[in-house]
C-alpha cells in the first residue's frame, strides 16, 4: 500500500506524538505560552531594529515578520527531528519496526507544534489590521506540502547523522544561513539582482513568499515559486527516501 | 514450507570493527584529502548458519560468551541485517530481548503501557481491553497513575513483562529476560512462558542459566564461535557441549599442571628441608597455642588453596569416572598465618548447574585450627553416586567466624561419569531395588 508502513504503525505514531506533546507541555503549565514567547520576543527585537533602525518600508512590517518566522520555525525543526534516529538508539537496538516512523513522528511533533503556533500567529495578524481572503484556505495545503519538504530533509539528515556525528552542528549553521538567505526579516526586492538568485535557491524562500501571500496579501502566489515549491518538496522527499534507505541497515549496529 | 516458522540460510553476520573511528564529516574530509582508506577489523560472529524451526517448537541456543547467540536473535528479530544468507520469518515476531525499551520515566505508568505497547505493535483497542489484566498480573493496582521515574526497578520490569505478554506473537524471541522481578514474579513468568508453548507458539530461548533451556525446549542448537550445530535434544547438546568445556578446561589444567610441576620440582631440589608435612604438625599441637590477634585478623589472603585433585579408585589419568567408584578430592592449601577452625567445602554441580551434592568440613562437625604452612584436606568419597555426565567441582575455604571466603574456587575441575552399568536416568543413583509381590 501507498502510505505503509505509516497507516500500519498509526498507533505507534499517534502515541509518540501524544508522548512527545505531553512532555513538552505538560511539565510546565505555561510550556505552549513559552514555546511561543521565544518567537514573540525575536520579532520584536527584529521589528524594533528594522522599524526604528534601519527604517524598513515594508506595509505592515511586524505581520510580515512574524509570518515569515512563524513558518521558517518549522523548518528548523529539522535540526530536531534530525536526532531522532540517534536519540532513540536504545530502543532500534532491542526492537524491530519501520525506523522512519521515528522520523515521521518527529517531524509530527513539529508540524503540531508549528499548527498551534500558525493559529496564534493568525489571531495576531487580525490584531495588527490584517484582513483574512478565501485565499488563507490554501495555508493548510501549503503547509502540508512544506512537511513534505521537513520530512524527507529529516530523512536525510537523520541517517547521515547517525553515521557523521557532527552533522548536528553543521546543519546548525546552515540553518543559520539559510534563515538570511530567504526573505524573512528583509523583503527581497531590497536585494540587487545577483544576490536575489541566492534567495531562489533557498527552498524556504519560496514557501515564505507563498505563505504570505495567500495570507497577507490575498493572493494566489506567482507560478515561479509554485513550481520551486514542487520541485524542491519533490527533489528533498526522493532524496531523503533514497539516503535513508541506503543507510537504515546499518543503524542497529552503528548506534 | 509453511509449516517453517523460520528458516534461516547460509546465514552470516560479519562486523567491522574500524581502526580509527571516522565518525565525523570532519575526519571524512581529512582522511579523504590525505588519501588515509579507512580499515577495518574483521570479526565473523556468524558463520553459514542454517536451520528452520517449525510451527510450535520451542529452541533452545546455547553457547558460551561471544558465540554468536545474541547477534543470531537479533537477526531473526531483523534489528540487524545480515551480511550474507537469509532469514525467512513465518508470523509476527516479538523479541523479548529487553523489556521496558521506550520507557519515558516522565509519564505515568498508564501513559507507558500505550506507548510501550505500541511499539510491541499492539493495538491501543487490546490494551484498553486487557488493562485490568495487564496491571493485575504486574501488581500494580495503586501505581499505574505515578510518574514511572518514581518506580522501583522492579516495578518498571513487571510493568514492562506484563505489557509484553499482552502481544500475542506467532514466535517468541527470548533473551535472557526472565531474570529480572523476585522469584515470586519469575516463577509467573515461567508459567505464562508455558501457557505460550503450550498454545503452540514458537519459542527461540537464549538463556544461560541451562536448566530452564533444558526444561523449556526439547531441542536446542549449540553455536560455538559462530558456527552452529544440528538441531538435536537438548539433554544430549548439553553434554557435548558440557563435555567440550571438561576436555578444554583439562588441556588447560595439565598444561598448567605440568608447568607448575616443573617450577614445584626445581623448588624442592633447590631447598628440600623446607617442605614439611604441616598438616601433621598442626595436629600435634593444643589449639590454645593459636594467637587471639590471627583470629581477629585473617585477612582475605589468609589460606589460600593451591591445587585440587581427584583420584578415583583406578587412579587412571583424566578425570573419568564410574558410577559408585571410591573417588578422593584433595585440597592442597596454603596458610599465611594460624587460623581458627577454618572451613573447608566441596560443591559438585551438574552440567545445568543444579547442586548435586555440597558439603563441608562443618557440615561433618569437624573442628580442626590450622598452622601457618602448606597442608592437605582430604575429602574421601566412598562411592560416587552419580550417573552418567558431565560435572564440575567447586571448591572453597570460608572463615568460619565471619562467614567470609578466604578462597573458592568456583568449578576448578570438570568430571566426567561414564560407562557405568547402571540405566537410571538422572543425576544421582538411588540405591535400591525393584521387586513384585502378589496380593
Amino acid at each position: 500500500m501507498l502510505f505503509d508502513p505509516y497507516w500500519s504503525y498509526r498507533e505507534l505514531i499517534w502515541n509518540l506524538v501524544k508522548a512527545n506533546l505531553k512532555l513538552k507541555y505538560r511539565n510546565s503549565a505555561l510550556g505552549f505560552i513559552w514555546s511561543f514567547l521565544n518567537p514573540l520576543a525575536m520579532s520584536l527585537v527584529l521589528i524594533f531594529v528594522f522599524m526604528h533602525v534601519f527604517k524598513f518600508q515594508v506595509a505592515n512590517y511586524p505581520a510580515y515578520l512574524l509570518t515569515g518566522i512563524i513558518t521558517w520555525r518549522f523548518f528548523a525543526s529539522t535540526s530536531y527531528s534530525l536526532r531522532s534516529i540517534s536519540l532513540n538508539a536504545h530502543v532500534i537496538k532491542k526492537i524491530y519496526f519501520p525506523r522512519e516512523i521515528l522520523v515521521f513522528s518527529a517531524c509530527m511533533f513539529s508540524f503540531a507544534v508549528s499548527l498551534f503556533e500558525f493559529t496564534v500567529l493568525l489571531l495576531l495578524l487580525i490584531l495588527l489590521g490584517v484582513s483574512f481572503s478565501a485565499y488563507i484556505l490554501l495555508l493548510p495545503l501549503f503547509l502540508a506540502v512544506l512537511f513534505v519538504m521537513v520530512y524527507g530533509v529529516s530523512l536525510a539528515l537523520s541517517a547521515l547523522s547517525v553515521y557523521y556525528r557532527d552533522l548536528e552542528h553543521i546543519w546548525e549553521i546552515v540553518l543559520q544561513v539559510g534563515f538570511y538567505a530567504a526573505p524573512i526579516v528583509y523583503p527581497g526586492d531590497i536585494l540587487p539582482q545577483q544576490y536575489y538568485n541566492i534567495l531562489l535557491a533557498n527552498p524556504m524562500s519560496h514557501f515564505v513568499i507563498s505563505i504570505r501571500y495567500v495570507i497577507m496579501y490575498s493572493e494566489l502566489p506567482h507560478l515561479g515559486s509554485i513550481i520551486g515549491i514542487a520541485a524542491f518538496t519533490l527533489l528533498s522527499f526522493v532524496l531523503g527516501s533514497l539516503i535513508f534507505r541506503r543507510y537504515e541497515p546499518g543503524f542497529g549496529e552503528k548506534l | 514450507m509453511s509449516e517453517n516458522a523460520i528458516e534461516v540460510k547460509g546465514l552470516t553476520k560479519e562486523f567491522r570493527i574500524p581502526h580509527r573511528k571516522v565518525d565525523t564529516v570532519f575526519e571524512q574530509l581529512v582522511s579523504a584529502l590525505t588519501g588515509n582508506r579507512q580499515t577495518y577489523e574483521r570479526f565473523l560472529a556468524l558463520k553459514d548458519i542454517s536451520f528452520t524451526v517449525e510451527k510450535g517448537e520451542s529452541i533452545g541456543i546455547i553457547g558460551g560468551n561471544g558465540s554468536g547467540k545474541s547477534t543470531l536473535l537479533k537477526l531473526i528479530a531483523r534489528i540487524l541485517t545480515p551480511t550474507s544468507g537469509s532469514v525467512r520469518v513465518e508470523g509476527s515476531v516479538m523479541p523479548f530481548i529487553e523489556l521496558g525499551v521506550g520507557f519515558q520515566y516522565d509519564l505515568s505508568a498508564r501513559e507507558n503501557v500505550y506507548l510501550y505497547g505500541s511499539f510491541l505493535s499492539l493495538k491501543n483497542e487490546v490494551i484498553e481491553r486487557r488493562y485490568k489484566e495487564l496491571v493485575e498480573f504486574a501488581e500494580l493496582e495503586n501505581f499505574m497513575d505515578m510518574k514511572l521515574k518514581d518506580f522501583s526497578s522492579g516495578m518498571v520490569a513487571r510493568l514492562a513483562f506484563s505489557t509484553a505478554i499482552m502481544a500475542d506473537p506467532d514466535i517468541l524471541l527470548i533473551d535472557e529476560v526472565l531474570a529480572v522481578g523476585d522469584i515470586e514474579f519469575r516463577k509467573k513468568c515461567i508459567e505464562k512462558m508455558n501457557e505460550y508453548k503450550r498454545s503452540g507458539k514458537t519459542i527461540l530461548l537464549v538463556s544461560h542459566d541451562l536448566s530452564m533451556v533444558k526444561e523449556m525446549c526439547p531441542q536446542s542448537i549449540l553455536l560455538d564461535g559462530g558456527k552452529a550445530s544440528e538441531k538435536r535434544d537438548t539433554e544430549e547438546i548439553l553434554t557435548s557441549y558440557f563435555c567440550a568445556l571438561v576436555q578444554k578446561k583439562e588441556t588447560e589444567l595439565s598444561e598448567a599442571n605440568a608447568k607448575k610441576n616443573e617450577d614445584e620440582l626445581g623448588e624442592k631440589n633447590a631447598k628440600p628441608a623446607e617442605k614439611m608435612p604441616a598438616p601433621s604438625e598442626a595436629k600435634a599441637e593444643p589449639a590454645e597455642k593459636i594467637t587471639p590477634q590471627v583470629i581477629v585478623e585473617p585477612g582475605p589472603e589468609g589460606l589460600k588453596i593451591t591445587d585440587v585433585r581427584m583420584s578415583g579408585k583406578k587412579g587412571g589419568m583424566g578425570q573419568v569416572f564410574e558410577t559408585g567408584e571410591s573417588v578422593t578430592i584433595i585440597l592442597q592449601y596454603t596458610a599465611s598465618m594460624d587460623l581458627k577452625n577454618p572451613r573447608f567445602g566441596t560443591e559438585i554441580r551438574s552440567s545445568d548447574g543444579t547442586l548435586c551434592a555440597g558439603t563441608s568440613t562443618r557440615a561433618y562437625g569437624l573442628k580442626k585450627d590450622i598452622r601457618k604452612g602448606e597442608g592437605e584436606v582430604i575429602y574421601r568419597i566412598d562411592k560416587l553416586m552419580l550417573l552418567p555426565g558431565c560435572y564440575t567441582l567447586s571448591v572453597s575455604v570460608y572463615d568460619s567466624l565471619r562467614n567470609l571466603p578466604f578462597d573458592s574456587l568456583n568449578n576448578i575441575t570438570t568430571f566426567q561419569v561414564s560407562e557405568s552399568k547402571v540405566k537410571d536416568r538422572g543425576i544421582v543413583l538411588l540405591e535400591g531395588n525393584w521387586s513384585f509381590k502378589e496380593i
